[in-house]
C-alpha cells in the first residue's frame, strides 16, 4: 500500500491547489522522460502523450487503489497512450512498423546483434554511454521524487550532508537515513534495469 | 566502472557513480510543461468540481428526505408566502449568496426541486441563480429579487436577468418579465433585463424580444438591439454587441453542458451560444473535421472560456478570437489567414 501517494490523491480530489502543484511537478518530467525514451526523443509527440496520460490520469484518480505507486499506475496509463501514438504514427508511416517487426523478430535480432562493432570503439562507448544514462535516469524517475531528489544533491550538486539538511529544512541525521534508503531503494530498482547493480549495502 | 559495481565492495560510491556519470535528467522545456500544466489542471479542475456536486447532490438527496420527513412544509415556506397550485419553475443550481423562498441557504435546496408560483428568488452581491421557467433558461445575477408568477411570468423587481432558449419555437406558455417599467416578452431568444432604480435596459443576444412600455408603445428588438426605459417614460433605442463585458456575468453560473460523447462541433456551438460570438470555421476541412471529432470527459465547474480552452488543447484544432466578435478555429498547423 502506497500510503504517501493515497494522501497525495486524496488531497487532490478534496481541490488542493498546493497538491496540484506537487502532483504535475513532480510526475511531469519524470512521465515525460518516460514517453520520450519511448517515441525515439520526439519531443512534440512525448508532450502529447503524457498531456493525454495526466488528463486521463486526473479523471480517474477516484479509481486509485495504491496497489502499486501512483508513477507505476501513471506509466500504465501512459504507455497505453504510447500505444496508441504509435499505432497511428506506423499507420501514417507504414516502413516504421516494419522496423518494429524487425526487431521484434527473434532471428532478425540475433543478425543485427551479430553484426561486428565498428573497429573504432569510441562511438559504441558513447553509445553504452547513453544507454546507460538513459537507464541510471529512468532508475531516478522511478524512485519516490524525495529519494532522487537527494541522491543528486549528493551526486550531482556534490553537496555535503550538512548542506543537503540545510536545503531540505530537516537534520543531518535525517539525511543520512534518507540517503541510506535512498540508496536502498536506487539499487532495488535499479536490479531490474541495471544488470550491473545489485546486492546490499 | 562496470566491475566497481560489480564489486559491490563500496557500495554507496558505486551508486554516487553511477548518478555522477549519467548527468543530470533532461528537465522538459519550461514552456511545454506550462502549456500542459494548463491543460491537466483545467481537467483536475472540471473531474474534482462534477465529483464534489455528484457527491454534494447525493448529500442533499438525502438530508432533503430527511428534512421533508421531519419538517414537513418548511421547502414550501408554509406561512410565510402563499402556496399557488400550480409549479412556476424548477430549481436548477445557485452559488453565493442566494435566498429561495423561505429557505435561507439555497445549498438546502436540491435540483430538480419544483417551485411555486408566489416563491420569491433574492440574491446577495455574490448570488447567482438558475431557474427553467417555461422552457427557458432563466439566469439570475447579484443583487436581485424575482418572484415568480403564474407558469411563464416572472416579476423583476431588481438585479439583473438573463434567458436563452435552445429551441426558438419551445412550445408551452410564453415567457414574459415584468417590471416596473414595463413588460419583456420572449419570442424564442437569448436577452437579458437590467432594472435600476430608475432604469431598466433590455440587450438581445438573438432572436427577438417584445417590449411593451407601461403604458406605452410596444418595441419589437432583435440581435444588437437594446432598449432603455427610463422612469417618467423616457424610452431610447440603444445599439448593444452580443458579446463583452456587459455579457460576463453571464458565465458565471452557466447550466452544465455534458461534452462526454459530443461531437466538437456540438461544443463549439455552445460556446458560441454562451458567449454570442460568432463560429468561423476556417479551412475546407474544418467543419467536417469539428463534426468527427468526439469528446470526451467533462467541463463541469468551468467557465466556457476555461472549458474552451481545456477541449482545445486536447483536439487537433486551434482557436483566436482576435477578429471582434469572432472565434475562428482552424486545425493545427494551418496556414493562418488573416
Amino acid at each position: 500500500m502506497h500510503e504517501d501517494d493515497l494522501k497525495l490523491v486524496g488531497k487532490l480530489l478534496s481541490r488542493q491547489h498546493t497538491a496540484f502543484r506537487e502532483f504535475f511537478d513532480d510526475y511531469f518530467p519524470r512521465l515525460f522522460r518516460f514517453a520520450l525514451r519511448r517515441v525515439n526523443g520526439d519531443q512534440e509527440a512525448a508532450r502529447d502523450i503524457v498531456q493525454a496520460a495526466l488528463v486521463r490520469g486526473v479523471r480517474k484518480l477516484e479509481t486509485y487503489r495504491a496497489e502499486a505507486s501512483l508513477f507505476t499506475w501513471l506509466c500504465q496509463i501512459t504507455r497505453r497512450e504510447i500505444s496508441d501514438h504509435l499505432t497511428r504514427t506506423t499507420r501514417e508511416k507504414p516502413y516504421l512498423q516494419r522496423l518494429v517487426e524487425l526487431e521484434d523478430d527473434p532471428e532478425h535480432r540475433a543478425t543485427l546483434e551479430s553484426i561486428p562493432a565498428d573497429a573504432e570503439a569510441e562511438p559504441e562507448a558513447a553509445r553504452h554511454r547513453e544507454d546507460l544514462a538513459a537507464l541510471v535516469h529512468a532508475t531516478l524517475d522511478y524512485l519516490p521524487s524525495r529519494y532522487a531528489k537527494v541522491l543528486e544533491l549528493k551526486y550531482l550538486e556534490d553537496l555535503s550532508v550538512e548542506a543537503i539538511a540545510t536545503r531540505l529544512g530537516v537534520t543531518a541525521i535525517t539525511v543520512q537515513s534518507l540517503l541510506a534508503r535512498a540508496r536502498q531503494a536506487f539499487r532495488e530498482v535499479g536490479s531490474t534495469l541495471l544488470p550491473s547493480i545489485g546486492g546490499a549495502e | 566502472m562496470k566491475q566497481d559495481y560489480e564489486r559491490g565492495s563500496d557500495a554507496p560510491d558505486d551508486v554516487g557513480r553511477l548518478i555522477a556519470l549519467a548527468g543530470r535528467r533532461p528537465a522538459p522545456d519550461a514552456k511545454m510543461q506550462e502549456s500542459v500544466r494548463g491543460a491537466v489542471e483545467q481537467a483536475w479542475n472540471a473531474t474534482v468540481a462534477q465529483r464534489n456536486f455528484r457527491r454534494r447532490s447525493l448529500w442533499l438527496s438525502a438530508a432533503a428526505t430527511v428534512a421533508a420527513i421531519t419538517v414537513g412544509l418548511l421547502w414550501l415556506g408554509v406561512g410565510r408566502e402563499p402556496i399557488a397550485p400550480s409549479d412556476a419553475a424548477t430549481f436548477v443550481a445557485a452559488r453565493g449568496e442566494a435566498r429561495i423562498g423561505g429557505v435561507p441557504d439555497h445549498e438546502l435546496v436540491v435540483a430538480g426541486s419544483r417551485l411555486p408560483s408566489g416563491t420569491t428568488v433574492r440574491t446577495g452581491a455574490s448570488g447567482f441563480v438558475l431557474l427553467t421557467v417555461a422552457s427557458v433558461g432563466v439566469r439570475i445575477g447579484p443583487d436581485t429579487t424575482l418572484k415568480l408568477g403564474r407558469p411563464g411570468r416572472v416579476t423583476l423587481s431588481s438585479g439583473r436577468l438573463y434567458a436563452e432558449t435552445a429551441a426558438p419555437a419551445a412550445p408551452g406558455p410564453t415567457f414574459v418579465v415584468a417590471t416596473p417599467f414595463g413588460r419583456v416578452s420572449h419570442l424564442g431568444t437569448e436577452f437579458q433585463v437590467v432594472v435600476a432604480s430608475g432604469s431598466m435596459d433590455v440587450s438581445v443576444r438573438s432572436g427577438r424580444v417584445r417590449v411593451a412600455e407601461a403604458n406605452g408603445p410596444v418595441n419589437t428588438l432583435t440581435r444588437g438591439e437594446g432598449v432603455e426605459v427610463v422612469r417618467g417614460g423616457t424610452v431610447r433605442r440603444i445599439a448593444v454587441t452580443p458579446y463583452g463585458a456587459s455579457w460576463s456575468w453571464v458565465d458565471t453560473l452557466e447550466p452544465d453542458f455534458p461534452i462526454d460523447g459530443r461531437s466538437l462541433a456540438d461544443f463549439l456551438a455552445w460556446y458560441a451560444r454562451e458567449t454570442g460570438l460568432r463560429l468561423v470555421l476556417l479551412g475546407g476541412r474544418t467543419a467536417a473535421a469539428v463534426g468527427h471529432t468526439t469528446l470526451s470527459g467533462s467541463i463541469a465547474g468551468l467557465t466556457p472560456n476555461q472549458a474552451l480552452a481545456a477541449v482545445m488543447a486536447t483536439t487537433g484544432f486551434e482557436y483566436d478570437m482576435t477578429a471582434p466578435g469572432e472565434l475562428r478555429i482552424r486545425m493545427r498547423g494551418a496556414a493562418r489567414r488573416t
